[in-house]
């Protein structure tokens, strides 16, 4: 089985048919399905949140069979995505795309236990230290993309279960957890 | 339409301070890994200089080095300083909130204390006390009633019950096996006299007396 660095591929990866977007409505809803899935796997293992269209993405081409994914191709995975709720374009030209492999609900739940399991009822953090501080390493949460914390943040704070605020213009953004 | 009172946590002016001093030790700790990052290359050149036998620059490099160090070290002082005073707040913190449960505690006890007089509380045992005697008393005077009057008509009933079953007692004795019983007679007789004390006791003790030797000469001939 090949590898993208640490990531295993799956078979499917080394058939040229599966570069090509199929014509056929079957074949074509099987292609995507296998594609939505190795999109999502992909992202989450290398921690990829954002995907751009126009950027190289090391999973979009295959070198060992001469092929690689055409915009068209990739545009319609990654719509796929979208309206199964799994990834959100960024801009209206559909150039970028963020990769929800946690829903923002689930990041909301992640958050949620992170600061169970660390003790921060009613206490302060910046939302940098929930980054990339000592408590978040080992957890989904270290190196998290800033705009899914962010949301996920905002989501929480709509709930009541926190309260982003800043302090002087040169405070980190941060945020208060309720008890 | 549903909750508009959205209960987000309150932000206090403590938690700005805390805000800040957190945005301090993480920018700290990112200039640390600067200077670290200096110093180390600082080290490389004074090695490569030295190889290139460039002593002056080589000396140079040391020096800044050197620099890069000290102001290392106090930064990692300042470090220490936002450390505590991070860890002093927190302190502070919950020592305020010991101190207000505490207070609270207090209130409540108090409160619930204001409702009971002291003087109430006095008059309710006196009069648990009271109703508690003269209940006592009443126990007392029916229990003597009792024992008072009837007691002598109880033992007058019981004297004549007594002599009754007694006389019962006799007319039986043929129908069973004779001699044991004979026996057993010879053995109540004895018992009688004790009886004796009371007068009217005597009196009913000989007519048993005389009753059971009468009996008693019927079924010897026999």
């Amino acid at each position: 089985m090949q590898t993208l660095g640490n990531f295993k591929l799956p078979p499917f990866f080394n058939y040229p048919p599966y570069f090509t977007l199929q014509p056929v409505r079957d074949t074509r809803e099987k292609q995507v399905q296998l594609w939505k899935e190795l999109i999502l796997d992909y992202c989450k293992t290398q921690k990829i949140s954002v995907i751009g269209l126009e950027e190289e993405f090391p999973l979009f081409s295959n070198p060992a069979i001469e092929r690689s994914l055409t915009h068209e191709a990739r545009e319609a995975f990654l719509a796929a995505l979208v309206s199964e709720g799994r990834a959100e374009w960024l801009d209206k030209g559909h150039r970028k795309c963020l990769i929800l492999w946690h829903r923002i609900q689930d990041w909301a739940d992640i958050l949620l236990n992170f600061v169970k399991d660390n003790g921060l009822e009613d206490s302060v953090m910046t939302v940098e230290e929930i980054r990339s501080g000592p408590e978040s390493r080992g957890t989904d949460l270290q190196g998290v993309d800033r705009i899914i914390l962010m949301r996920a943040l905002k989501l929480l704070e709509h709930k009541g279960k926190l309260a982003i605020f800043k302090g002087t213009s040169a405070d980190d953004e941060g945020i208060k957890f309720s008890r | 339409m549903g909750n508009l009172f959205v209960k987000k946590p309150k932000v206090t002016d403590v938690d700005k301070a805390i805000l800040s001093l957190k945005t301090q030790r993480r920018k700290l700790g990112l200039y640390q890994q600067q200077l670290e990052a200096v110093i180390e290359a600082e080290k490389q050149a004074a090695r490569d200089l030295i190889k290139e036998k460039r002593k002056e620059r080589a000396l140079l490099a040391l020096k800044k080095k050197k620099a890069q160090e000290d102001l290392l070290k106090q930064v990692d002082a300042w470090v220490l300083n936002v450390e505590q005073q991070l860890a002093d707040i927190e302190l502070a913190s919950k020592q305020r909130a010991v101190f207000e449960s505490l207070r609270s505690g207090t209130e409540a006890i108090k409160a619930i204390q204001s409702e009971i007089n002291l003087d109430d509380v006095q008059k309710l045992m006196d009069d648990s006390a009271e109703a508690k005697a003269y209940q006592d008393e009443i126990n007392a005077i029916l229990g003597e009633k009792l024992s008072a009057e009837d007691e002598e008509e109880i033992l007058a009933e019981f004297e004549t019950l007594e002599s009754q079953i007694a006389i019962q007692d006799m007319p039986e004795v043929p129908t069973t096996v004779p001699t044991p019983d004979v026996v057993e007679e010879t053995l109540d007789l004895p018992e009688v006299p004790k009886k004796a004390p009371v007068a009217a006791n005597a009196e009913v003790d000989d007519a048993e007396i005389a009753s059971k030797r009468k009996v008693l000469e019927e079924p010897l001939p026999a």
